[in-house]
């Protein structure tokens, strides 16, 4: 029966896989080993398995410096039986040893959601959400600057790479994260599932700015453009950490939400922070477009001077109130 | 601090006197000395001086005369502030305010301080450019004379004040001022600096006082105050709402100009300069009295405004977006403090007028907390049907009833046009 050999860093990840048929396997720094390992403080000649006439393995220290080991951190004397897919260290040096009987996991089939994830990594759909993005900033900047204001247009162009290259830090860091845990980076997917989600934000902006002015700045529209908001933010973290995170899926989604729901709150703590500070001045919706853009009925001026009695009631009722 | 906002200016007005005058004068100031106090506001937990002014003793009835302004704290803070007198001789004694007038900035107080000789209320008016002496204690150093000149009634104001010429300074507040027999013409009240002060007529006393002598001393001032308000106020609004509108034009449309004698209205614009490339034409116009009803409180003013903004060579999403920054912030022009008032409360929507056009309109309200049915309203409204002009109008009132306010804001929607 044949054994196989992990060799495994620190963390417990596989670096070399081997696999012997003999009855005993010798172990250390020494060239004349039939595993050669590289720890300094594992011996030239450190340790030997072999395998006892029931076929059990069994692990036996060469009287090393700095002993052997068996999960879970037992000193081996002279030697010890090892179970299939045992860990054992010689010195510091973490090795799994499995008979070639051993179970493995069935196999996984493709993951659908994965799959479409990483269809974002296309470069041409990066190249277009960029194009997009960068778009959208220009006509912000182009709707609030005055075309004689050469000098503010150049330096806030000058900017826009700058952005671009801070927005792409998020999809780095977790490229870099998943390369350190799980050899693979997908940064342009990440690249791409980040890039969309600031896509679909901006275009969510910009209709609720509509439907803001078309409904008169009415309470729910704010309500909508905060759910929705925090749903975007959401979906985006959940698609971003489905490609980096080796979690079960609830764990991601959980995670996600957490995230967006912090960054969210951050958000409207800040605005109630203000909010106290202006609490004098009048609020109101000042969202102007042109008339195009109205998609309710406009009331008529009497209507709209009989609503106002409701404002006198309802700030006479509140004169005695302190806060 | 409203009772030493006063100019100080250092100018030698006895000079010019004739020797006559000075004559009179020294003998006024050696004869009326004695019954001129000055009236000191006392934080009672620190026992300082929170504020001075002026006062004076009536000859009938034994009343001390000073300026409502000066002893406000007193009069709706009682529990923090007492009143405290000090005439000549170092003497001191308690105040005690009994009643008040805060349209004309008057307030009487009853004093155990009763000195022989008093003043007397002057039934007439001087004639313009009579030398008429304002009496009073400026900035704390001393009961001092100051000789001016009678220049008639303010001529554009709402409430009548006495135009004098002459330094009146801050301390001043509330201090009598006479004519050359000694009698009192006039209350100091207030000064736009230079020479140029500001007197409570002796008529408005004297009615304050018939009121006085009817109905006694008053239980409750802050219901006493709020009618004054409103009265003051229905007065006000009744000469604006039946006064036929004079319009003026305005960019591609008419508003209202100076309605009544006592709105004034100023205006400005940028289009010569080629800058910007959004045109703004303004016109402000306001009756800006205001009524004093605490250090920070005050009421009783008008403000209007009209802005016209047009510009050519913006595309009408860029025009819209510039648009909406001029109309983002509003804020009232009477100084209230959140015990004072409530928050503001909106109401915000596309509004068509009844010729058709649309425009944004924004109505907010907030209650007096310690004034029943009064308010201060503010309305903003912008054109819509333009892409690359617009018109905005706007107005605040303050220490208003609801019915005024809506009343107000009718007759000002339909006499703002776009032509």
């Amino acid at each position: 029966m044949a054994v196989i050999i992990e060799v495994l860093n620190k963390q417990h990840k596989v670096i070399e896989r081997h696999k012997f048929a003999q009855q005993q396997v010798a172990f250390g720094r020494a060239y004349d080993n039939d595993v050669i390992l590289y720890d300094k403080h594992v011996c030239p000649h450190h340790a030997s398995l072999q395998q006892d006439e029931n076929g059990q393995w069994l692990l036996r220290d060469l009287s090393s410096m700095n002993g052997s080991f068996i999960e879970p951190r037992e000193q081996v004397q002279q030697a010890q039986a090892l179970r299939s897919g045992q860990i054992c260290w010689l010195g510091e040096q973490a090795l799994r040893i499995y008979d070639d009987q051993h179970q493995v996991a069935p196999a996984q089939p493709f993951n659908r959601i994965e799959q479409k994830l990483l269809k974002l990594g296309h470069l041409g759909l990066i190249a277009t959400l960029l194009l997009l993005v960068l778009l959208e900033e220009v006509f912000s900047l182009w709707l609030v600057l005055p075309d004689k204001q050469q000098a503010q247009w150049s330096r806030s162009l000058i900017d826009l790479p700058l952005m671009l290259l801070v927005l792409t830090l998020w999809p780095a860091a977790l490229a870099m994260w998943s390369k350190l845990n799980q050899h693979e980076a997908r940064f342009l997917p990440q690249l791409g599932i980040t890039f969309c989600g600031i896509a679909v934000m901006a275009l969510w902006q910009l209709l609720m700015t509509i439907l803001n002015f078309s409904l008169d700045g009415a309470e729910t529209v704010a309500w909508l453009r905060e759910s929705g908001r925090l749903i975007l933010i959401v979906l985006l973290l959940t698609a971003n950490f489905y490609l980096a995170l080796q979690l079960t899926v609830p764990k991601k989604v959980m995670l996600a939400t957490g995230l967006g729901l912090i960054l969210s709150l951050q958000s409207m703590g800040l605005s109630l922070l203000f909010d106290d500070m202006r609490r004098m001045a009048p609020r109101f919706d000042s969202s102007l477009l042109p008339m195009s853009f109205y998609l309710s009925k406009p009331v008529s001026a009497d209507e709209f001077a009989k609503a106002s009695d409701e404002l006198f009631s309802s700030t006479s009722a509140k004169r005695a109130d302190e806060d | 601090m409203r009772a030493l906002w006063w100019w100080w200016c250092g100018l030698l007005l006895l000079g010019s006197a004739n020797p006559v005058a000075a004559d009179s004068a020294e003998q006024l100031f050696a004869r009326y000395e004695p019954a001129l106090l000055q009236v000191r506001v006392l934080e009672k937990a620190s026992g300082a001086k929170a504020s001075i002014g002026t006062g004076f003793v009536l000859e009938q009835p034994n009343l001390l005369v000073t300026n409502y302004h000066v002893v406000s704290e007193a009069v709706l803070f009682p529990d923090k502030y007492q009143l405290e007198y000090l005439a000549v001789g170092q003497k001191k004694g308690q105040l005690k305010v009994v009643a008040v007038d805060v349209i004309n900035d008057l307030a009487l107080v009853s004093t155990d301080y009763q000195p022989e000789q008093r003043f007397s209320i002057q039934n007439e008016r001087p004639v313009q450019g009579a030398t008429i002496y304002s009496l009073g204690n400026p900035h704390d150093l001393g009961m001092i004379l100051v000789p001016g000149t009678y220049n008639g009634l303010q001529k554009y104001s709402f409430y009548p004040r006495i135009h004098f010429t002459g330094a009146v300074n801050a301390g001043m507040s509330g201090g009598p001022t006479v004519d050359a027999a000694g009698k009192v013409v006039g209350v100091n009240v207030a000064s736009a600096g230079n020479q140029l002060g500001f007197l409570v007529p002796a008529d408005a006393l004297q009615a304050l006082l018939q009121r006085f002598i009817k109905d006694g001393e008053v239980a409750d001032f802050k219901q006493q105050i709020d009618q004054q308000l409103v009265s003051s106020q229905q007065k006000m609004f009744e000469q604006i709402l039946s006064a036929d509108w004079q319009l003026k034009d305005f960019g591609p449309g008419k508003v209202p100009d100076e309605v009544v004698p006592f709105i004034r209205c100023w205006g400005e614009s940028n289009v010569e300069k080629n800058k910007d490339q959004l045109k703004k034409v303004a016109a402000f116009c306001s009756q800006s009295e205001e009524i004093f009803l605490s250090q920070q409180f005050t009421t009783g003013r008008i403000e209007m405004q009209f802005e016209w903004l047009h510009a050519p060579d913006l595309h009408p999403l860029q025009f819209f977006s510039r648009y909406q920054q001029n109309i983002s912030s509003a804020n009232p022009d009477n100084q209230a403090g959140k015990e004072d008032v409530t928050a503001f409360e909106c109401q915000h929507k596309v509004v068509q007028q009844p010729n058709g056009q649309h425009a944004k309109t924004v109505f907010c309200v907030r209650a007096y907390r310690n004034f029943a049915g009064l308010f201060d309203a503010l309305y903003l409204s912008a054109s819509l049907d333009h892409d690359k002009q617009g018109l905005i109008s706007h107005f605040t009132l303050s220490g208003i009833t609801q019915q005024t306010a809506q009343a107000f804001s009718r007759k000002f929607s339909e006499a703002v046009l776009w032509q």
